[in-house]
């Protein structure tokens, strides 16, 4: 236990630090992507930075569902259900800073583009994952339906991203802008976005941790609870 | 026969038995589609597009909600008087009973989509006879990831509260890349073009949550 809370400061004085040095890197070092952007196309690195982890916590999902169903451990119940609601608020991150971004640089919130769809579809599918859990009651049967779900809807991703790839290459838009991806070559750019990507991966990681402790005490004080309550009875 | 499949094939009669006794999925589906089809076309005439172009679409938006009230349906009357408790006690691995479930609802909401297809090329003008075979296709197969994926959801969300909004909320994010892969196959078997990489997208979401679903379907089972 002492271990675990010695690992949980490190992390956390860890996240604070690379934080911070994202933040510096990206609003002040980083020069402007270009003239006609400017300072906008700085919550690029912040955009960007959430996407990868809200990937990686929803495969956490599917890992840990798999493991709760191999196992039946409600510790595996917990861990997934902690990386699902981290994933949800990457997830939502990216939707949220996206069109303030695409406004700046497109002159549009929203273009149905291959990659937004992908992440709006993404962002929906961990969002009936969350969702199911509230609506259930029983502890046993939550943990494993709601496993099962966290599978198919981390197998059904790569195919989101597939099918509005080819989607977007079958109907040719528009051509808005070129694309966010079109290369970064200046080097203090580069070090923004991966320390930005770096501070979001281990927040995740910090509030995933965070997450499951909350959700164990919470079980532990529900056990206590139903032990008092059987003494009370005896009584 | 093994036993597995002859298991299977008494749950599919069942379910076909129970539909062609009560036809109360396929009436309320196929009226709902013509319903859908009117829908469409006011909204289509009211926005100037051209009809052909959107036969497509109109095809796949009926056999989504359609899929959508029938099998949510289906697996209401599975839970009442105790069936659910039956299908539990079934002497086979659950996997064979959900190939069993999927099946019913594909020959369920093939047929719905058969009788659809000319009715739509009535309505909205498309040619369905130039290019049969690969516009048949294009929805079997559809039908079939979509019902594979459904079958599996529409028993995750029957233990929760809000069964009835809970089911469409977690099912149509997950089947959009179905209604993708549909849409854009159908459109090019309409063009009478062969539909060759979307067909394939079909297959692959078919064999990766059909196999999902016969593994996962036993967990679903428990009580």
């Amino acid at each position: 236990m002492k271990r675990q809370s010695y690992f949980d400061t490190v992390l956390l004085v860890l996240t604070f630090v690379v934080m911070t040095a994202a933040i510096i890197w990206a609003l002040h070092i980083a020069p402007t992507a270009n003239v006609e952007e400017g300072d906008n196309q700085r919550i690029f690195y912040f955009h960007l930075g959430s996407i990868l982890p809200g990937w990686l916590a929803f495969f956490y999902v599917l890992y840990a569902s798999i493991r709760y169903l191999k196992c039946r451990d409600l510790l595996w119940d917990r861990r997934g259900r902690a990386a699902g609601e981290a994933a949800l608020a990457f997830s939502s991150i990216v939707l949220i800073t996206g069109p303030i971004w695409g406004k700046a640089a497109w002159g549009v919130f929203w273009a149905w583009d291959a990659r937004l769809t992908s992440a709006l579809l993404q962002w929906m599918i961990v969002l009936g994952y969350v969702m199911l859990r509230r609506y259930m009651d029983d502890e046993g049967v939550r943990a494993r339906v709601s496993s099962v779900l966290g599978i198919i809807g981390a197998s059904m991703i790569p195919f989101v991203y597939m099918a509005n790839r080819w989607f977007e290459t079958q109907h040719p838009q528009p051509v808005i802008a070129g694309g966010e991806d079109s290369g970064i070559k200046d080097i203090n750019m580069n070090i923004a976005l991966l320390l930005a990507m770096a501070s979001f991966s281990l927040l995740t990681f910090l509030f995933m941790r965070i997450g499951r402790s909350l959700l164990s005490a919470e079980a532990r004080i529900k056990d206590i609870e139903a032990r008092t309550h059987i003494l009370e009875e005896e009584l | 026969m093994s036993p597995m499949l002859r298991v299977c094939a008494a749950m599919l009669a069942k379910d076909l038995r129970r539909e062609l006794r009560s036809k109360e999925i396929f009436i309320s589906g196929f009226l709902l589609s013509v319903i859908l089809l009117c829908v469409i076309f006011f909204s289509v005439t009211a926005s100037d597009l051209s009809f052909k172009k959107i036969g497509a679409g109109a095809i796949w938006i009926c056999i989504l909600f359609t899929g959508t009230v029938g099998m949510n349906r289906i697996h209401q009357s599975e839970m009442i008087n105790g069936c659910y408790r039956g299908l539990i006690l079934a002497p086979v691995e659950g996997g064979w009973l959900y190939l069993a479930k999927v099946a019913a609802n594909v020959l369920l909401l093939g047929f719905a989509a058969t009788l659809l297809l000319p009715l739509t090329a009535v309505a909205f003008h498309i040619p369905v006879f130039s290019n049969l075979p690969w516009l048949l296709a294009s929805i079997y197969l559809g039908i079939s990831a979509f019902a594979a994926i459904g079958t599996l959801v529409v028993v995750i969300t029957a233990n929760t509260r809000m069964k009835d909004v809970l089911f469409p909320m977690i099912q149509l994010p997950l089947v959009v890349p179905v209604l993708m892969g549909g849409v854009n196959s159908t459109a090019m078997a309409l063009k009478g073009e062969p539909p060759g990489d979307w067909i394939q997208f079909l297959a692959a979401l078919n064999v990766v949550f059909l196999s999902l679903g016969f593994l996962l379907y036993e967990f679903l089972l428990e009580e």
